[in-house]
């Protein structure tokens, strides 16, 4: 279409049909760069990798092709882009990253192991964080993830309290000993602790800020806390469940103002 | 390029490497969805505003968009019943999908308004409401299915069938609402 096929400038759907037709143009020369940054990330994490399984980050990728496979953050050429089915990626079109990845964040578990984790924007307007183990080559690795739509996550942190566990309780590397809970903070939280029912706080590997798309408030963080796993046994009944999944104790301010935040 | 001769998929195809075919796209559907959106709002200025929101969540899923099942216009239909729905709920006149495009929200002025009228009487009613032309059984099955997006159990339950027979109603009413969309491109 001309964009002068709309004849009256007075036409209100003439403004919004340029307004569309401009978004359209800027969108496709988005997907035009991304698809070229991608190859480049995927080059420059291969060669990463062999060096010495640093993360490197860009704007389009993890940085951990094993983070980008959990989430299906594929390059627009890719076969599995926009596709899902038998023998193909595990998590669902609507739920791959739209943009917005936060920080990769690397894990250090007790024992010496480490996992990958980072948060995203899905493509049907949830926040979700994922944790995977890097070393990981299977086409499906495996992932904790915890997703909470936005509209409840801007409840929680602007109602609630500024840091709130998302989800998780288990881990993709020794399952058995650790579990990981995952959660997403204000932008301005640096600093978060959380603990069970009776246990110590912990502290959490909080990530740097970040803004995903759709998010208009203050940026986010996320953040991830290891505990150790329930002893076997341990849950027989749903209170034992809730006693053994660890809330927010505390949240530190980037200005040094600590809250204790409210359970959840 | 003559965009006239393209089918809605071929234009939501093309968006992606040719984004004038969205405005094609746009160009072709945007009086009906106005009408569409006018007479369910009663208020042209939330009207206008509902429709650049439908189709720039068109935009944004048009990537997604696979020809097939429903004819694109039943697919804005749907986006558009989405939309009416979250400002039946209450929620602040929707732009979610503009800012994510870094579409700026536009406001209109009386001259502009009264345009609303003209397309309105211009429009008529057959677009979208076409499906008031489907039988009942239809026109319920296409609605529960395509616009409400209930599963084929649950639509199947509530109009008191079988899914099998359900799945026919939806799939006859697309046809036909399929057939009197290419009589009117």
């Amino acid at each position: 279409m001309n964009r002068s096929d709309f004849a009256r400038q007075d036409d209100p759907l003439a403004a919004i049909g340029a307004s569309l037709t401009a978004a359209a143009h800027r969108r496709s020369a988005h997907l035009r760069r991304r698809r070229h940054g991608l190859f480049a990330a995927v080059a420059t994490t291969a060669t990463l990798a062999v060096a010495g399984g640093a993360f490197a980050v860009t704007g389009t990728s993890t940085g951990v092709p094993a983070l980008d496979r959990a989430i299906g953050n594929y390059a627009a050429d890719d076969p599995w882009e926009g596709h899902e089915g038998p023998g193909g990626p595990r998590v669902p079109v609507d739920r791959r990253p739209y943009g917005g990845l936060s920080p990769t964040i690397d894990i250090p578990l007790p024992d010496g192991q480490r996992v990958a984790a980072a948060a995203y924007e899905t493509r049907d307007g949830m926040i979700c964080s994922t944790i995977v183990d890097p070393k990981d080559t299977t086409a499906n690795p495996r992932g904790g993830f915890g997703c909470t739509n936005i509209r409840i996550l801007k409840k929680w942190l602007q109602g609630d309290g500024p840091a709130h566990i998302q989800g998780g309780g288990g881990s993709p590397v020794s399952p058995e000993r650790w579990g990981i809970h995952g959660g997403i903070a204000r932008g301005d939280v640096v600093g978060v602790t959380v603990g069970v029912e009776g246990g110590p706080p912990i502290d959490a590997v909080v990530s740097g800020a970040w803004q995903p798309p759709s998010w208009n408030g203050t940026p986010l963080r996320v953040f991830f806390a290891v505990l150790p796993s329930p002893p076997r046994g341990a849950i027989r009944a749903e209170r034992d469940f809730h006693r053994w999944f660890p809330t927010v104790r505390s949240a530190r301010l980037a200005d040094g103002t600590v809250i204790e935040t409210p359970t959840r | 390029m003559d965009y006239g001769r393209l089918t809605d998929d071929e234009l939501l195809g093309a968006t992606r490497d040719d984004p004038d075919a969205f405005g094609a796209f746009y160009e072709r559907h945007c009086r009906g969805v106005l009408a569409f959106l006018a007479r369910r709002c009663g208020d042209h200025e939330t009207a206008l505003d509902l429709t650049a929101e439908v189709f720039a969540s068109a935009l944004a899923a048009s990537g997604r968009y696979r020809p097939g099942e429903a004819p694109a216009r039943v697919w804005l239909l749907g986006i558009a019943q989405n939309k009416l729905a979250e400002l039946r709920r209450g929620r602040a006149r929707a732009d979610a999908a503009r800012r994510r495009l870094g579409m700026p929200r536009l406001t209109f002025g009386d001259a502009a308004l009264e345009r609303v009228e003209e397309v309105l009487d211009a429009a008529g009613s057959g677009y979208l409401d076409g499906l008031g032309d489907l039988p009942p059984d239809e026109r319920a099955a296409v609605t529960a299915r395509v616009i409400d997006e209930r599963g084929y159990t649950e639509a199947a339950q509530e109009a008191g069938t079988t899914e099998a027979t359900l799945r026919k109603r939806v799939s006859r009413g697309l046809a036909k609402l399929a057939q009197r969309g290419g009589e009117t491109q």
